[in-house]
C-alpha cells in the first residue's frame, strides 16, 4: 500500500512537471494518473485533514473563496483547489500537492470545491468535518439529467461521509429536503428577509419535493428559493442557523448586510456584489460555526475577498475595465441579468455563447433566462455576441425584444478583443464555461494577469 | 385577427427552454400586428379550451410527469382530445408528444397508458438519444427543414397510417432507425425537437401560425419578416449537420 502511495505521488509529481514545462495548467492530469496506480489516495493523503467539502449548482467557487479568506483572517493555514478543478481527478491532484512523497499531508486544513455529481465518488474517502451545499438547480440536463437525479448525487455523497457536519441552503426547497434523508448533524443557512416581490421565469422546483403538492411562498429572495412551504404535506423552510436578518444595501461594487448567527448579530462588508453572494456569504459562515471558529471575525474578511475566476471578476480591457461573470444555467444567468440593471450609466454588454462538451451541447437553457426583463428596463443600447452558437445568442436577444440592428455579432476573437477595446465604456462579459477560458485567457495574456491555475 | 394561446402545464412541462416557442409564437405575432393573448393552465386548473385556437404543450422531468398524469385523469384529458378532434393547432414537444400516445412503457418494464388520442406507442431505455438533428416536415407541413436538439430515452412507433411530422435528415428522431420523427394528425404537430424548436425554425413557426389563423378565419396571409438573425443562426447547425436547406 505505502509503495503504491509511493508510486502515485511520484507519477502525479512528474506529470505536473512536465504539463507546467510545456507551459499548461495541468490541474486534473497527475490526479488522474495517480488514482490509475493508486485508487485509495484519496483516502490516504486526507488522513488527518480537516476538510470542507462545498458542492451545490451555483456559487462553490465563490463559497470556497469565501471560506478561504475567513480562514487567511483568522490565521489558518489550508490549501484549497482554487483552479476549480473539482473533479475525482482535481481532487486528488489538489491533495498531492499538500502530501511528501510517502503520501502524508503537509497542512491539516482543507477547503474543497467538489462537483455535486463527483461528491459520491470522494465524500466517503476523505472523512469530510463539513459538507455545504450551496443550492440546487437545474444545470446542463444533456449531461447531469433531472434536479432529482443532482439532489440523488448529493444524497449518496452525504450518505457516504455520515459524520460530516451538513450546512444546507433553508431557501432552497431542495436542498433543505437532504436534511431529513441523511442521519449526520444539519445545519441550515439562508435569507430571512425577500428581494423580490415574486418569483420571476421557470421554477426549478414548483412542486414540493416530499408530496407534489404545489408550493406557496411567504416570501421570495430568487428563483426558487425564499420561505417556501408546501401546504399539503407541511414540508417548510426551515429556520436557518445562520441567516441574513437584513440586506442594508446592495451596490454594483459591494454589499451590507447583517448576519445572525446563534446568538451573535452583526453587519458585515461584501466586496463582491449581488444578493446570491450574500447567499454564498451565509454558507461560508455556516461553515465556519459548524467548526467551531469564530463567526464574527470570521466575517470582518468578507469585505477583503477577490473575485473568482471570472465570478465577478474585473479586468482590464482597452482604456476600460471588463467585468467577467460566468453563467452557465437560468438561475446563475438571471441573478447576472438582474446585476446589469444596477450599472449606472451605459455600458457594453458581452454575451458569448459556446455550446463544447464541457458547457453542455444543449443551449436551450438561454431561452429560460429573463433576457426580456433586462431588455424591457430600457438599459441595454447595444450588445456584442460571441462564441460558437452567438447566432442562437442573437436570436434569444432579438426575440427578447432588442433590435436586431443592435445586435453586433464577433465572428472571432481577434474580432471580440477590437470591439471591446474599441468600447469607450465598461464592458460586462457573461461567458458560459469555455467561453470565459478562451475569452478570459486572451484578455489577461493582453494585460499580463495571472494564469488561471495560479 | 388574433390568436388565443394555451400554455398546458406550463408549470410542470418546461424543461429546459420550451417556453421560448412561446415567445417566438407572441412575437411573430406581434411583428406582424396581430393581436395574441397567452393563458398558462397549470395541474390542478381548468378552463374552457374551446377559448383557444393554439396549444402549447413541452416536456418534463419524471417526478413530475406522475403528477401530471393524474390531472389529466381528471377532466383535463378528455377536454384535450375533444379539442384536438375539433381540430384546433397543437405544439407537442417531448413529454408533451409522448402524452398523445396510447402508452408509455418504461425502460424497466413498467407501462404507463396515456392519453391514446394517436395511434402510437413509446417504449423507453436507458441510452437516451442526445444532439443536434434536422429534419424535413413533410409537405403537410410546409416541407421546411426543422434544426432541433433532441434529448429523450423514449422511442416512439406510429401505428400503421400514421404520419410522422417530417422525415429525419441527420441525427435519430422517433427511434432511430425508420427515419421518422414526430407525428401529425389532423392539426396535431408532434416532435422530439425540444428546447425550443420555433426561433430557429421561422417557417415552422410560421405554419403553425397559418394553421391556426386558418382555422379561426377560413384564410390567412402572413406578411414576410426580415429573418436574417434567423438564417444566420440555422446556417452555422445546418453546416455542421452536413444538411441542405
Amino acid at each position: 500500500m505505502r509503495l503504491r502511495v509511493f508510486c502515485a505521488c511520484l507519477a502525479a509529481r512528474a506529470s505536473r512537471a512536465v504539463l507546467r514545462l510545456l507551459g499548461r495548467g495541468g490541474t486534473a492530469l497527475p490526479g488522474k494518473v495517480a488514482l490509475r496506480i493508486c485508487p485509495e489516495l484519496l483516502a490516504q493523503l486526507s488522513r488527518g485533514v480537516q476538510t470542507v467539502l462545498i458542492t451545490g449548482t451555483n456559487g462553490k467557487t465563490t463559497t470556497t473563496r469565501m471560506l478561504c479568506a475567513m480562514y487567511d483572517g483568522l490565521g489558518l493555514s489550508y490549501f484549497t483547489n482554487r483552479s476549480g478543478a473539482n473533479l475525482a481527478s482535481g481532487l486528488a491532484a489538489t491533495y498531492l500537492d499538500n502530501a511528501t512523497l510517502t503520501g502524508r499531508p503537509k497542512c491539516a486544513r482543507a477547503v474543497i470545491e467538489c462537483d455535486e455529481g463527483a461528491l459520491r465518488q470522494v465524500s466517503g474517502r476523505l472523512h469530510p468535518a463539513v459538507i455545504v451545499v450551496t443550492n440546487v438547480f437545474r444545470d446542463q440536463l444533456d449531461r447531469y439529467g433531472e434536479v432529482t437525479h443532482t439532489l440523488g448525487s448529493i444524497r449518496a455523497g452525504i450518505l457516504a461521509a455520515p459524520e460530516a457536519v451538513v450546512c444546507l441552503n433553508a431557501d432552497c426547497s431542495l436542498t433543505a429536503s437532504l436534511a431529513g434523508d441523511v442521519p449526520n448533524p444539519v445545519r441550515f443557512f439562508g435569507l430571512n428577509v425577500p428581494c423580490e416581490a415574486s418569483a420571476a421565469g421557470v421554477s426549478d422546483a414548483p412542486r414540493c419535493i416530499r408530496c407534489g403538492g404545489a408550493y406557496r411562498y411567504r416570501y421570495h429572495t430568487y428563483a426558487h428559493l425564499g420561505g417556501f412551504y408546501c401546504p399539503d404535506c407541511g414540508y417548510t423552510r426551515p429556520e436557518p442557523d445562520t441567516a441574513v436578518t437584513e440586506l442594508t444595501a446592495l451596490r454594483p461594487d459591494g454589499s451590507t448586510a447583517r448576519f445572525r448567527c446563534g446568538d451573535e448579530e452583526f453587519s458585515a462588508e461584501l466586496s463582491l456584489p449581488s444578493v446570491y453572494n450574500v447567499c454564498n456569504a451565509a454558507a461560508a459562515l455556516c461553515a465556519t460555526g459548524a467548526l467551531g471558529l469564530p463567526v464574527r471575525r470570521a466575517a470582518e474578511t468578507l469585505g477583503g475577498v477577490r473575485a473568482g475566476f471570472g465570478r465577478m471578476e474585473i479586468l482590464p480591457v482597452g482604456r476600460h475595465e471588463a467585468r467577467i461573470i460566468l453563467v452557465k444555467n437560468p438561475a446563475g444567468c438571471d441573478r447576472a441579468l438582474d446585476y446589469l440593471a444596477t450599472i449606472p450609466g451605459d455600458f457594453l454588454p458581452v454575451f458569448c455563447l459556446n455550446d463544447k462538451t464541457a458547457d453542455g451541447t444543449d443551449v436551450s437553457w438561454v431561452w429560460d433566462a429573463d433576457y426580456e426583463r433586462l431588455i424591457a428596463r430600457g438599459v441595454i443600447r447595444e450588445a456584442l455576441v460571441y462564441g460558437t452558437r452567438a447566432g442562437d445568442m442573437r436570436l434569444r436577444l432579438k426575440y427578447a425584444g432588442l433590435d436586431d440592428a443592435r445586435i453586433r455579432c464577433a465572428e472571432s476573437l481577434d474580432a471580440l478583443m477590437q470591439q471591446m477595446r474599441q468600447a469607450d465604456k465598461p464592458v460586462y462579459l457573461l461567458p458560459n464555461y469555455t467561453a470565459l477560458l478562451e475569452v478570459r485567457e486572451r484578455i489577461a495574456a493582453d494585460s499580463g494577469s495571472k494564469k488561471f491555475w495560479e | 385577427m388574433e390568436l388565443n394561446i394555451c400554455h398546458l402545464y406550463p408549470d410542470v412541462l418546461n424543461l429546459y427552454g420550451d417556453r421560448g416557442n412561446i415567445r417566438c409564437l407572441q412575437q411573430r405575432l406581434l411583428w406582424r400586428g396581430i393581436g395574441c393573448t397567452v393563458t398558462q393552465l397549470p395541474i390542478g386548473e381548468q378552463a374552457d379550451l374551446s377559448e383557444f385556437d393554439l396549444f402549447f404543450i413541452g416536456g418534463g422531468q419524471d417526478f413530475e410527469q406522475t403528477l401530471l398524469l393524474e390531472d389529466l385523469s381528471r377532466r383535463k384529458g378528455a377536454d384535450i382530445r375533444a379539442a384536438i378532434a375539433d381540430g384546433k393547432t397543437f405544439l407537442c414537444i417531448c413529454g408533451g408528444y409522448q402524452l398523445l400516445g396510447h402508452s408509455y412503457e418504461t425502460a424497466d418494464g413498467q407501462t404507463c397508458p396515456l392519453l391514446g388520442i394517436v395511434d402510437f406507442r413509446t417504449v423507453g431505455s436507458h441510452d437516451r438519444l442526445i444532439g443536434n438533428y434536422a429534419f424535413r416536415l413533410d409537405e403537410a407541413s410546409g416541407g421546411s427543414v426543422v434544426i432541433g436538439f433532441e434529448n429523450h430515452g423514449g422511442r416512439t412507433e406510429l401505428g400503421p397510417g400514421v404520419a410522422p411530422l417530417g422525415r429525419v435528415l441527420a441525427g435519430n428522431g422517433n427511434n432511430g432507425r425508420d427515419g421518422g420523427e414526430g407525428v401529425r394528425h389532423l392539426n396535431v404537430y408532434g416532435s422530439y425537437s425540444h428546447g425550443p424548436v420555433l426561433p430557429k425554425n421561422p417557417a415552422f413557426c410560421d405554419e403553425l401560425l397559418r394553421n391556426a389563423l386558418t382555422r379561426r378565419y377560413g384564410a390567412a396571409e402572413l406578411a414576410p419578416l426580415d429573418d436574417r438573425a434567423e438564417h444566420a443562426a440555422r446556417a452555422v447547425l445546418l453546416e455542421r449537420l452536413h444538411v441542405q436547406e
